[in-house]
């Protein structure tokens, strides 16, 4: 059999709808498995546009199979009382099971002789158990937000229109909150207006198709891809086609049509990020360029109804209007001088307790070049002092009170404008990058060194007045921040943590005082903590992780290198005898001085100082491996060390002085990662 | 005007009028505000002059105006076809869905001072937004089990995409006469006074005398009045926040301070309601 389950809405939100047409569909198929109704190799099909998500389950049997459940009750010997008639234990079995007392069966088990009820249990419909799957799925869908719509039905993004539910053709027997499953749906809400019948699964597609909608997503998405792509062609252009927008217009139209539309060419003095930003992020326009890259004055858009000619016009006019706007706030802006107006800053608040916009340039520019002297970099200073003081003066400009998007962008065009040299205009526009996960790092060393001074202030401010995110509640993106730091960071291999948080926390000593001066303690563990989700999120294993971030973050580039090197480490034959050792020596370890030694001890402390000394070159070079492999090596010694020294001996100058030595073995052992919470099965 | 006003009383709804205290959208109007909430039906049309002192751009900006007007429609409950009567209001006023594109887009509605929030849509025609479109969740702080929705049109922006201008300060009003006109100069005033001259010690003194008044009322019972104090503290704050009097930290204070005073107007109309036993219930046909 082949069920139907459509769920009608007034127009969706765009980035739902792929996702929960999969998970209503799954949601229905995992029910038909559950119950053992669906034939193995049976496809499902998923439809969706904004306004329904769609599902197709083939391959249902009708019914499930009877079956037959026995149920234990009372033992023989509290079923009958003397006179051999039923107990009420029996009666109450027998009642409860649904059958005749005389029909209880005897059986012997291992604990004994029991009375058994034996029950033929019909097998359910596929009618019963997926009309029954549809409420409960729907139930249970997830979207970002939801609303009330009905008394008793459950939330949803929009009030259900209409519910379509066909198996085998048979209206299915449901109902969602006051709306009744029927054959009826709704095709194009312009084209092909009032209600349409489908008989069965089979006709759906051609149904809505006649009615001007495009069911299948992934197909309704090649022709967007396929119209913007040719519309452009035909002029000789290429589209700018992000795959952002490309879902999102595939989401906001049940029939695409591509249309070219043009704006005056003087708007293309206006720099590039603006047209862009205000074509796609305000209009969902796709930006056209011409084989050189430069961008035209054209745009292709994609409508839903409507005639082109006028569509077109329209939208014309709206995009004229907002270009319009950006051009005159970009000449606007270049009335003042960029630099000059950054004393306005003082009057825009940077957080409560945090000062002003204008104090946060100021750390921002200390806090740049001394990131950049403590990577290595010394000649960047002046760059990035100068940077670092210019970085938020594109806050004042009115693009980009319009366009919030389009900051750090504007900053380094008017930088560039107003006679800035040409690291510094990049390296105010590199500031906002990564704005996420997946964004482009600074393309050069000015720009992410400012990038990252942006975020540990940010940190350092936020987490000092102990606002470290809760739960899902993150309102001051601290953990973007650090996704965004710790990225920032690869590529600062010679960057230390202590040097940069403490440089990051002398920025507020002003103004926090005390709380600045602690600041660090919190940043550090925030870090590890993105760190390990990171890691985990990549598929290393929590332990492995664990053991590497214990033994320090002082170098963030270099830890997801030490978790491959461990990971790799515990495939290897030394893994066992390494592990041991870090353990045995971490176990008796106390810090002290080990002056004074005996042979046994000396044998030990030449070794322990060749791994510090061999090991530490190797560290240097980052073959973390070839390290974890050394260390390994230190296993006989110790061996022999156990072996002929008493550790705990009970002169408290000798048993202090093996303790000792013992903690500088574990400390060379554990430079990787702290071995020792590790197991030899690893 | 005249067209969605005909359209919307053939769809049975109250021809309302604008209140006259200062607000910043038609949503504050107590023909919205108290009508929204517990389970009587409403309908309800009128148009709205909206104060937004951070919009205004001393009527320089082809789009932005320090008082804008919206066309306000609440239905209560909301109808099932209410999308195919809100494409036929479009289609009185000459934007057919056959000829134009016709597009809701996802925009969540909230006005924090009011503790309301909804579910809904921006409209958009041929790319330009016209309309914004909400289910109504909460009102005053108060949960709605009956679902109103509301329709917001942007009057200046309509009538200027109908009579194919791209500047609202361009509409013709009467033959000769142009929108800006009238209102260039009122613009340019409020414009000036809310970002730079209005005294920010007497616009904190009138919130704070306004949110006592409000208090005061509210204890006798006085919803009505107790509102009007509200939407002055309302619009009050507005002005404070264009003319930057207001840090960020205080912002969400102020807004709750708002929202109290919402939330008690809100509860007392309620009680009255209730205490009438919700007298609206069945005496509309239209309405059912």
């Amino acid at each position: 059999m082949e069920l139907i389950v459509e769920l009608g809405f007034p127009e969706l939100p765009s980035g739902t709808i792929a996702p929960a047409a999969a998970e209503f569909a799954q949601g229905l198929r995992t029910a038909a498995e559950a119950a053992d109704l669906i034939e193995a190799g049976a496809r499902t099909l998923v439809y969706a546009t904004p306004r329904r998500l769609c599902a197709v389950i083939e391959g249902l049997r009708a019914r499930q199979q009877d079956s037959v459940q026995e149920v234990r009750g009372p033992s023989i010997q509290a079923a009958y009382d003397q006179q051999g008639a039923f107990t009420k234990a029996a009666l109450g079995f027998a009642r409860g099971q649904g059958v005749a007392p005389e029909a209880l069966e005897r059986r012997e088990t291992p604990q004994g002789a029991y009375l058994y009820a034996r029950r033929e249990v019909p097998g359910r419909t596929a009618q019963e158990v997926m009309a029954a799957a549809v409420l409960d799925v729907t139930r249970v869908l997830h979207f970002p937000r939801t609303m009330r719509w009905a008394k008793d039905a459950p939330r949803l993004p929009r009030p259900l229109a209409w519910l379509l539910a066909l198996l085998d053709g048979e209206v299915l027997p449901v109902a969602i909150g006051p709306v009744s499953a029927g054959r009826v749906t709704y095709a194009h809400r312009v084209l092909a207006p009032g209600p349409m019948e489908v008989q069965a699964a089979g006709d759906y597609l051609e149904v809505l198709r006649k009615g001007f909608v495009e069911p299948d997503r992934s197909l309704r998405r090649s022709q967007v891809q396929a119209m913007v792509r040719d519309a452009a062609a035909s002029e000789g252009l290429v589209a700018e086609m992000s795959e952002a927008l490309l879902e999102e217009v595939t989401d906001l139209c049940e029939w695409p049509q591509a249309f070219l539309g043009d704006f005056a060419p003087e708007y293309l003095d206006v720099p590039d990020p603006v047209l862009v930003a205000t074509m796609v992020h305000h209009q969902r326009f796709f930006p056209l360029r011409t084989p050189e890259g430069r961008l035209a004055a054209r745009f292709c858009a994609v409508r839903n109804g409507g005639d082109e000619a006028v569509v077109r016009r329209g939208n014309e006019t709206v995009l004229a209007a907002r270009l319009a706007d950006a051009l005159f706030f970009y000449r606007e802006d270049q009335k003042a001088s960029f630099s000059a107006c950054r004393p306005e800053l003082k009057g825009i608040a940077y957080a409560p307790r945090l000062g002003s916009l204008y104090d946060r340039t100021e750390r921002l520019s200390r806090l740049a070049p001394a990131l950049g002297r403590a990577a290595g970099r010394d000649e960047l200073a002046a760059v990035l002092e100068r940077a670092g003081e210019l970085s938020l003066c594109d806050r004042l400009t009115a693009l980009v009170r319009e366009l919030p998007e389009l900051e750090g962008t504007m900053g380094g065009v008017y930088a560039r404008i107003g006679g800035e040299e040409d690291a510094v205009a990049t390296a105010i526009a590199a500031r906002v990058r990564p704005r996420g996960g997946d964004d482009e790092l600074p393309p050069d060393d000015p720009g992410r060194l400012l990038a990252l001074a942006d975020r540990l202030d940010q940190l350092v401010g936020f987490l000092a007045l102990g606002k470290a995110p809760t739960g899902s509640q993150d309102p001051f993106g601290l953990r973007r921040a650090a996704i965004g730091a710790l990225r920032l960071w690869e590529t600062l291999p010679d960057l230390g943590l202590t040097t940069a948080l403490a440089a990051a926390a002398e920025g507020y000593l002003d103004l926090l005082g005390q709380d600045a001066a602690a600041a660090p303690d919190a940043v550090r563990p925030f870090l590890a903590a993105r760190l390990m989700a990171r890691a985990q999120e990549a598929g290393h294993d929590a332990r492995i992780v664990q053991a590497v971030l214990a033994s320090g973050i002082e170098y963030p580039s270099e830890v997801m290198p030490r978790i491959a090197a461990l990971e790799q480490a515990a495939q290897g034959e030394t893994w066992t005898r390494l592990v041991q050792a870090a353990r045995r020596a971490k176990n008796l370890a106390v810090a002290g001085s080990t002056e004074g030694c005996e042979d046994a001890e000396r044998d030990l402390l030449r070794d322990v100082s060749a791994l510090e000394e061999e090991g530490g070159l190797l560290l240097a070079r980052r073959d973390y491996l070839g390290y974890l492999r050394r260390a390994a090596e230190l296993y006989e010694p110790l061996d022999g060390f156990f072996a002929a020294v008493m550790v705990m001996a009970e002169d408290p100058e000798v048993r202090g002085r093996r303790q000792a030595l013992l903690h500088r073995a574990h400390r060379a052992l554990s430079q990787v990662a702290e071995i020792a919470a590790l197991s030899a099965a690893e | 005007m005249f067209a969605l006003a005909r359209y919307w009383a053939d769809a049975g709804c109250f021809i309302g009028q604008p209140y006259d205290v200062e607000k910043g959208a038609g949503t504050m109007n107590p023909l919205t505000f108290f009508r929204s909430l517990g389970p009587e039906p409403w309908r309800v049309a009128y148009v709205e002059p909206s104060r937004r002192p951070a919009d205004a751009r001393f009527g320089e900006n082809p789009n932005r105006l320090y008082k804008h007007h919206q066309y306000q429609v609440l239905l209560k409950p909301c109808p099932e076809n209410v999308q195919d009567l809100y494409l036929g209001s479009l289609a009185a006023i000459g934007l057919d869905a056959k000829v134009h594109d016709v597009r809701f887009v996802e925009d969540n509605w909230e006005a924090p001072t009011l503790g309301a929030w909804g579910i809904g849509w921006e409209v958009w025609v041929d790319g330009m937004e016209i309309t914004q479109f909400t289910y109504f969740q909460q009102m005053g702080g108060v949960e709605l089990d009956v679902l109103p929705v509301e329709i917001t049109y942007g009057l200046e922006r309509i009538t200027a995409y109908v009579q194919g201008v791209e500047n609202v300060f361009d509409v013709e009003v009467v033959p000769g006469l142009k929108y800006g006109d009238i209102v260039r100069r009122e613009e340019y005033e409020h414009s000036a006074y809310s970002f730079l001259h209005a005294d920010t010690g007497y616009l904190m003194q009138s919130f704070q005398g306004a949110e006592a008044e409000a208090r005061r009322a509210a204890a006798e019972g006085l919803y009505f009045a107790s509102y009007d104090h509200v939407l002055h503290c309302s619009h009050l704050f507005n002005v404070l926040e264009a003319r930057g009097a207001i840090a960020p930290a205080q912002r969400t204070e102020y807004i709750a301070r708002i929202r109290d005073g919402a939330r008690r107007a809100a509860e007392l109309y309620l009680q009255d309601r209730e205490a009438k036993g919700f007298p609206l219930q069945g005496r509309v046909a239209a309405w059912s």
